[in-house]
């Protein structure tokens, strides 16, 4: 069955197309996550309007490439300039800076090249081997598993994400408005539509996304003192022989992308906690010689390995129960429902060619990572000399072009822009932003599913507890709260103190 | 004048409430009068949007409570903005809504490279000839990739300004 499936995946990624497509991929990720406030989300985003428009395993080649591209692209600016690409790379300072500092840059960037690709490359076999379990588990899910699962999936994201478990909620409730925003699918009704033809559909997912995280990073970069500023960073050269120094760290690489993948799995633990995580692990199990935070291998090797890792991980529960961990995943969530592929259960049984697809192009962008990664370092390198001043401009004409091709519409350009003002709001008062996207995303399941169960129900909200997977889930749920307002209290008995 | 995180909050609250008044605003006129904002949960359209409202309503107001609380407590080490370093952002957005009022009048090419070209020069480059031919390479190269490849035919204005390529 498994075999099948990859077989079948197989046939649609062994096309010039998906290749050449998946390999400027994984090479724009890597720019995008070398250049200091874009990363693998900034780039998915700015190349979705162009993905859309391709075959579904095309479309994913292109977005996973950058997804894996650009997980690992920021280390080479933490390593170079001290100022990590993406904040996935914020752990790989430690180390990697201190080697740059010794002289030993390249060294440093061939090993978190390595090591990312070969954590990805963990990552991908556990998503293999896991994902089809866990949708086999979840096709005998009916609607109250699936309200719950969505509900679970929006709590674990706010409780994670920022300073304010109750400011996640309020960003997740708002995703979840936003998609009622259009013709309702049951009564097929206009909700919120204010008898405007452009908003029967609602907003466009892509609008969103670019208005809160690259109109308003963009505007934020813009605030910025230095954006003449032309960083004097040397030309370097990573080499092969990176692989072997990376296997060398055998035991540290198996830990950390267990830890990443682990990590990967769980809604909203992003590549940021899973690297400082296996940092921390990897400094815990030390050789009494390593000095950890003093340009030690084992640093890089733990840190990439593990955010890349995570990305693997994080793909389990969006291909599987289409419940998206974080925003990248909402992402690719989005880009296969406007190809009208759903992912869930139902995908492994009735479209196993793209789950196979999938699978075989996320292995594959690791593989190209390591190769395209050591070999053009330095065009990575060359692009941290961009200078800002010209960046910004031409990622807001991508943007507002990407966003007006979605539809051939400026109505979609304005909630951009719309969107850009809410997302510049919303940082300065420190609001989460995933939560919209990911609301966004898991409005339609959530609602859908919710009204089908009260449909069911003879007994109201207790079709709620009267299933096993959805009385854990709701288990799952309360001790996802009580954990959060334990560490509230925490927080505040120790501010007394 | 000072924009700290607090009172960005504020306006945040405010625009929450504000969303919440529409979505009840609209369950008791627009979708009353289409017949979908009553029955069982099922086949009542306004359900779902209320639940997700009233739960906006009182995280919101926790939330508030909350803030009023820090408030009194003063933290002197909040984060603020200040009105000076909003300027050059507020140039941009201003700038940016301006271009957007005026693609589907100008049309692409006309508006492009002078956007480019502005924004450029409010970041501080000033030498002219770059700019330009940044500008000028910027705009004709997204609407190659765009027009070209993708079959998208970007907004042409009043003149129907497009490229043949």
């Amino acid at each position: 069955m498994l075999f099948d499936t990859i077989i079948q995946g197989f046939n649609l990624f062994a096309t010039p197309l998906v290749i050449v497509l998946m390999i400027l991929g994984v090479v724009f990720g890597l720019i995008v996550g070398a250049v200091p406030g874009l990363g693998p989300l900034m780039g998915i985003v700015l190349i979705l309007p162009i993905a859309i428009n391709l075959q579904p395993i095309t479309a994913m080649a292109l977005l996973l490439g950058i997804y894996v591209g650009g997980s690992c692209g920021g280390s080479i600016s933490a390593i170079l300039l001290r100022i990590p690409g993406t904040p996935l790379a914020a752990a790989t300072l430690f180390d990697g800076y201190p080697m740059a500092q010794k002289g030993r840059a390249a060294d440093a960037v061939g090993l978190a090249v390595s090591s990312s690709a070969l954590g990805g490359l963990f990552g991908g076999v556990i998503l293999i081997l896991f994902a089809p379990v866990l949708a086999v588990f979840a096709r005998n899910f009916t609607p109250p598993e699936f309200t719950l699962l969505a509900i679970t999936g929006l709590i674990a994201i706010a409780a994670v994400s920022g300073d304010s478990f109750l400011k996640g909620l309020l960003t997740g409730a708002l995703g979840l408005l936003l998609a009622t925003i259009g013709t309702d699918q049951i009564s097929m009704g206009y909700r919120f539509t204010f008898d405007s033809h452009h908003m029967l559909n609602g907003f466009h997912i892509v609008s969103i996304v670019v208005g809160l995280f690259a109109i308003s990073e963009m505007v934020f970069q813009f605030a910025g003192k230095d954006l003449t500023d032309k960083p004097d960073v040397p030309i370097i050269r990573a080499r092969f022989s990176s692989l072997f120094a990376t296997l060398k760290h055998w035991k540290n690489l198996i830990r950390s992308s267990s830890i990443g993948t682990f990590f990967g799995i769980l809604p909203g633990v992003a590549g940021v906690v899973s690297s400082f995580v296996a940092y921390a692990a990897a400094k815990s199990a030390a050789k009494p010689h390593e000095n950890y935070g003093e340009g030690e291998e084992g640093g890089v090797v733990a840190t990439e390995s593990a955010n890349n890792a995570t990305c693997g991980g994080a793909l389990v529960p969006s291909l599987a129960l289409g419940i998206p961990g974080d925003p990248i995943a909402a992402l690719l969530i989005a880009t296969l429902l406007i190809f009208g592929i759903h992912p869930g259960p139902t995908l492994f049984a009735n479209q196993p060619e793209i789950v196979g697809g999938t699978f075989i192009v996320y292995l594959m962008s690791n593989v190209t990572l390591l190769v395209f990664g050591i070999l053009l370092t330095p065009v990575f390198v060359f692009v941290l000399r961009v200078r800002k001043s010209r960046l910004i401009p031409l990622i807001l004409i991508l943007c507002v072009v990407g966003t007006f091709a979605l539809q051939s519409s400026v109505f979609d350009v304005w909630v951009m822009l719309g969107f850009g003002v809410v997302g510049i709001l919303f940082r300065i008062a420190n609001y989460p932003l995933a939560p919209i996207v990911i609301g966004t995303i898991l409005g339609p399941l959530l609602e859908n599913n919710l009204r089908r169960s009260l449909l069911l129900s003879d007994t109201g909200y207790w079709i709620f507890v009267e299933r096993p997977v959805s009385m854990a889930l709701i288990a799952i749920n309360v001790a996802l709260v009580s954990w959060v307002i334990w560490t509230m209290v925490r927080k505040g008995t120790a501010a007394r103190t | 004048m000072i924009l700290d995180r607090n009172q960005a909050e504020w306006l945040i609250l405010v625009f929450f409430m504000a969303l919440v008044g529409v979505v009840f605003q609209q369950i008791g006129t627009d979708l009353q009068e289409q017949g979908i904002a009553s029955g069982d949960a099922f086949h009542n359209a306004a359900f779902y949007p209320r639940v997700v409202a009233l739960m906006m309503i009182g995280v919101a107001f926790i939330r508030a409570v909350a803030l009023a609380v820090e408030v009194r407590k003063a933290q002197p080490d909040l984060p603020q903005v200040k009105a000076g370093e909003l300027f050059r952002p507020l140039q941009l957005l201003l700038l940016f809504g301006l271009y957007l009022s005026l693609l589907d009048v100008l049309g692409y090419h006309l508006l492009t490279a002078p956007f480019i070209a502005v924004v450029m020069v409010i970041a501080g480059d000033r030498k002219l000839l770059p700019t330009a031919a940044f500008s000028l390479a910027v705009a004709f190269l997204v609407a190659f990739l765009f027009e070209k490849y993708l079959k998208v035919v970007l907004p042409g204005g009043v003149f129907s300004l497009n490229i043949p390529w």
